[in-house]
């Protein structure tokens, strides 16, 4: 288990690495690493203290390649309670993915109570094995209940050691988004593994995992004429911090991750 | 039944009508149109036959008024599986709002089982009572559990009445699109009414409903900080068609029960 980095800085540009490798083909990167580069600008190229990523959203629709990457951010709105970023990510002038965030600021909760579903009730990433997987890079995953490649329902934890971009450690919001696109796999595959390919994730906080431990549980899986969508809790080992949700297009045959 | 529209068309321009407005300030329009008239605008200037509208996201950023509104549209990404189109929600030269979509190429399923939520068990709408409706005729609801102003989780029909924007028949889109603001008052609200005003609401759905009534189930919400999340399962009387998710402030100021 190496720590290597996902992308190393040039200049401007962003140089994809071997762990960067996705699973729809030897020569493209994982949705996991468009997510969290398009988040990473965000948050390195703003003031952003005292405000919440309540939503990313990445619209994925080219497969990018390993091509020196660059990511152009654009304040939409810079308001005091919201602030609205997108983020474009480019490889040889082509555009291959748009995020939109929203960042909340933060204050005090409303008074009263609010229904939330019932608190999440699993053993803690200590106390689980390693689940042996084939993904390139440093990710650790502890099943909890509901194996690959089955149509179970899935719950495990999940942790990513090596840096997104080298030399820059990892910050809370980038452990979330470096996992973000994982609801696919976990969300969308069944007994004959993974046959949807998402081309967006959408991700929702309330608040940053306090740790490096993201837990996730499916919550939604529907398809009709090809056109999936799944869902995931997000959870750190305090409890909820919010959910991670995508659509996707029936693909032919793809197996294990 | 009334025959009022939410907008009524002068040249390009959306002309609001009293039936917009909102639940924070009387002078400003419902959260609810602004989702369904930046969906609309997309639906109805794009082609897009063949391609189910798999996700809708709406960034609110300002509270519009009544002034007449522009919609403009831009496609990010006009490929043969995957549709990227964005609208930009215009009063007087200002964005309020702007909304991003992804349009996917109606296929088949992929073989294999996967896991799904339990089918929806609750009552069709006729088995039902009506309640007294508040809002004019314009928004029909049965509710199926928990009620507003109270700490419980809701279930409800609901259906609406009047067009969108006058001379144009609602389409499956824009009442999912109407409806799909709801999910903040029905998630993040409590036994103190609701305290979170949204910032966005996204759509997600994989097929459209069959007919005028939708169903919503809140499954989601939580608070830290002042920023709330909440989200809605979305149903038609088949079975799920989606969700809609929204994230929110706290305000001081608590909105009336819808």
């Amino acid at each position: 288990m190496s720590d290597q980095p996902f992308f190393i800085r040039e200049g401007r540009a962003f140089i994809p690495q071997p762990a960067s490798q996705g699973q729809w083909g030897p020569k493209s990167l994982s949705g996991r690493v468009v997510v969290a580069l398009c988040g990473f600008q965000i948050e390195q190229s703003h003031e952003l203290t005292g405000y919440v990523p309540a939503r990313l959203t990445v619209d994925m629709y080219r497969l990018p390649g390993f091509a020196p990457i660059e990511v152009a951010t654009r304040v939409v709105r810079e308001g005091a309670r919201i602030k609205v970023i997108d983020a474009e990510f480019i490889s040889g002038g082509v555009s291959y993915a748009r995020a939109s965030s929203q960042w909340l600021k933060r204050t005090a909760n409303a008074e009263g109570n609010v229904w939330s579903p019932p608190s999440w009730e699993v053993p803690a990433p200590e106390a689980l094995a390693d689940t042996p997987h084939r993904m390139p890079g440093s990710l650790t995953m502890r099943n909890i209940s509901g194996a690959y490649f089955t149509s179970a329902r899935k719950r495990l934890w999940l942790r990513d050691d090596g840096e997104l971009v080298g030399g820059t450690p990892l910050t809370p919001f980038m452990r979330v988004a470096i996992a973000a696109d994982l609801a696919n796999p976990y969300a969308n595959s069944g007994d004959r593994g993974l046959t949807y390919i998402n081309s967006d994730v959408t991700l929702y906080l309330h608040r940053l995992p306090v740790d490096e431990w993201i837990g996730f549980e499916v919550t939604n899986h529907h398809a009709t004429d090809g056109i999936a969508i799944g869902e995931v809790a997000v959870y750190d080992r305090a409890g909820a911090i919010g959910t991670s949700s995508l659509c996707a297009l029936a693909q032919g045959g793809m197996g294990a991750r | 039944m009334s025959n009022e529209a939410f907008f009524i068309r002068e040249g390009s321009a959306f002309i609001p009508q009293p039936l917009c407005r909102g639940v924070w300030d009387p002078r400003s329009l419902n959260g609810r149109v602004v989702v369904a008239l930046c969906g609309f605008q997309i639906e109805q200037t794009h082609p897009l036959a063949g391609y189910m509208p798999a996700r809708l996201t709406v960034d609110m950023y300002r509270l519009p008024g009544f002034a007449p509104i522009d919609i403009v549209t831009r496609v990010v990404r006009d490929g043969g599986r995957v549709k990227v189109i964005d609208a930009e929600f215009l009063a007087g030269g200002v964005s309020y709002a702007r909304a991003t979509s992804q349009w996917l190429k109606r296929t088949e399923n992929a073989q294999g089982n996967v896991w799904s939520p339990e089918p929806w068990q609750v009552p069709a709408p006729e088995a039902l009572p009506e309640p007294p409706n508040l809002t004019g005729g314009a928004l029909s609801s049965r509710t199926i559990t928990g009620a507003l102003g109270t700490c419980g989780q809701r279930r409800v029909w609901l259906r609406d009445n009047c067009e969108l924007v006058a001379g144009t028949p609602l389409t499956p889109l824009m009442r999912v699109a109407l409806i799909a603001d709801l999910a903040n008052p029905f998630s993040n609200s409590g036994d103190r009414g609701l305290a979170y005003i949204n910032s966005d609401v996204t759509v997600y759905l994989h097929r459209l409903p069959v007919d005028a009534w939708i169903g919503l189930e809140a499954t989601n919400h939580h608070a830290t900080e002042g920023v709330a999340i909440g989200e809605a399962l979305l149903y038609d009387r088949t079975g799920a068609i989606g969700t809609s998710s929204v994230c929110g402030l706290a305000q001081r100021q608590v909105a009336r029960p819808r």
